[in-house]
């Protein structure tokens, strides 16, 4: 079985079942990534098929400094963040637009789930910081590969993904201190001596 | 201070759970978390944070094989009309060209010269005179000679010309002096001149009676000022031109070719007060006659 490397040489030099045999091991991946970040099936497709096309295209750029997933990666977060941005600036029609305050809002927040609102707490965390968080916890790649797909220095994305967390230590444990959710003592247990006598002055 | 710490302990924990510590430290940091309880706390929560994180991940990406196959034989196809693009040279990237080195920006006298010589050099004999008096701040005179438009005529020709133009160019030179202000993209370029109509195609439209837009005519009035300079150089500046180097040369056929004149003058009226052998006879004839 060929390495990606050699895959990658073998497009090069105009083999095109070569690059259908990375497409098949990659996709999988670039999939549940770009799902991650856009949390719709269909763009999340959009989004793997044009890293691949770009892929195709640029493969001549690839110098094997990086892993080629790394590599793949790179492109696709890149891809899926001009996606959020156009999405973002896309016109919303008037009638869609709810205004008002729903009454039900705040009770809302109880009936989440604990994973929920971890899920809607790493989504507001900034989007270099997500990045860091995602690529780290879910993806499992070392923070080299990390800042090689964030174009970022070592240090940065090692910051990114620290302060990302403790931000969302932080909301968490504000969450916990507005509601009586007995589910967050389960997994954060708010003593007094938790924090030390230190922190408590 | 006390903040600082906290946040310097918390990172630590956070690269003690990433195992991104270098090993001296995980040992020291071992045996804190050994003998103090708040820090096995705080590693913990940070622990479970991280595990809940990893847990709360929506499961719904598709398990079907045929539906990445699928996804597969869509993305195959959207390839298909593509091809790698060939890699772009580093040589092609340097192509644009180089702007003013970080030096020469961080100095702004040295910018101002390389600018000034930029816009006003090049091979002519030009002088730069940057001295700056208390008066006039930021102020520059540039001896900048007098030179004929000679684009119209041959390379050769034009060489020529400006050989012989030399003097009166240089008798000619008057300093200019410019106003500056470095602050604000100093020195003002020259408006350059309008090439796109050069005399030569001007007298040919002219054949053609086609010599009414801007830059005809402007050509036109540089024609005129370039045959009025030319005369000038030819007819009134040649006595000028001549107090030169080839006024000597001039004087001296002048003066080779007075001297001919004269000799051959002095040696006609030597021959005129000679009388000659025929009209000598014949006043001698006559003579006797009487």
């Amino acid at each position: 079985m060929k390495s990606d490397i050699e895959l990658v040489e073998d497009v090069k030099a105009g083999n095109r079942r070569a690059f259908s045999e990375l497409v098949q091991r990659h996709q999988r991946a670039l999939l549940r990534l770009s799902l991650r970040f856009l949390r719709d099936l269909a763009l999340a497709e959009d989004i793997v098929q044009e890293t691949f096309i770009k892929a195709y295209e640029k493969i001549h750029s690839f110098e094997g400094r990086s892993s080629f997933k790394s590599w793949l990666f790179q492109i696709a977060v890149n891809t899926a963040k001009n996606r959020l941005r156009s999405l973002t600036h896309e016109h919303v029609s008037i009638d869609d637009v709810n205004l008002g305050v729903d009454p039900g809002a705040e009770n809302d927040l109880v009936r989440m789930s604990l994973s929920q609102m971890i899920r809607l707490e790493v989504s507001k965390l900034p989007e270099r910081q997500r990045i860091a968080l995602t690529l780290r916890i879910y993806e499992d790649l070392s923070f080299r590969e990390i800042a090689q797909i964030m174009g970022c220095p070592y240090d940065t994305a090692k910051a990114n993904y620290r302060h990302g967390l403790l931000r969302l230590r932080e909301r968490l444990e504000a969450l916990q201190s507005q509601t009586d959710w007995k589910d967050f003592e389960r997994f954060f247990p708010m003593e007094g001596e938790r924090m030390g006598p230190e922190v408590e002055q | 201070m006390n903040q600082d710490l906290q946040l310097a302990r918390e990172l630590w924990w956070i690269d003690y759970l990433e195992d991104e510590l270098e090993p001296n430290f995980k040992q020291d940091l071992s045996m804190l978390l050994h003998n103090s309880l708040p820090e096995q706390r705080r590693l913990e929560v940070l622990k479970r944070l991280r595990q809940l994180v990893k847990e709360c991940e929506e499961s719904v990406l598709p398990e079907d094989s045929s539906y990445y196959d699928g996804l597969h034989d869509r993305i195959m196809a959207a390839v298909d009309g593509r091809r790698p693009q060939p890699r772009v040279s580093r040589v092609l990237n340097r192509v644009s060209p180089r702007q003013l080195t970080p030096m020469l920006q961080k100095n702004s006298d040295e910018t101002a010269v390389a600018r000034f010589s930029r816009s006003f050099g090049g091979p002519g004999p030009h002088v730069f005179d940057f001295t700056c008096s208390s008066t006039t701040p930021h102020c520059c005179k540039i001896f900048r000679p007098k030179t004929l438009s000679l684009a119209p005529v041959g390379l050769w020709k034009a060489h020529v010309l400006r050989f012989l133009a030399l003097p009166v160019v240089l008798l000619q030179a008057k300093p200019k002096t410019f106003r500056s202000c470095p602050t604000s993209g100093w020195p003002q370029k020259r408006p350059k001149p309008d090439w796109s109509v050069s005399p030569r195609n001007l007298l040919q439209q002219w054949g053609t009676g086609k010599v009414q837009n801007a830059p005809v005519l402007a050509a036109k009035a540089r024609l005129k000022r370039f045959a009025s300079n030319s005369f000038a150089t030819l007819g009134l500046r040649l006595p000028v031109v001549l107090s030169s180097s080839s006024l000597t040369l001039l004087l001296s056929i002048v003066a080779w070719l007075t001297a001919g004149r004269d000799g051959a003058s002095a040696r006609c009226s030597e021959m005129s007060r000679e009388p000659s052998p025929t009209t000598q006879t014949s006043t001698s004839k006559m003579n006797s006659l009487v």
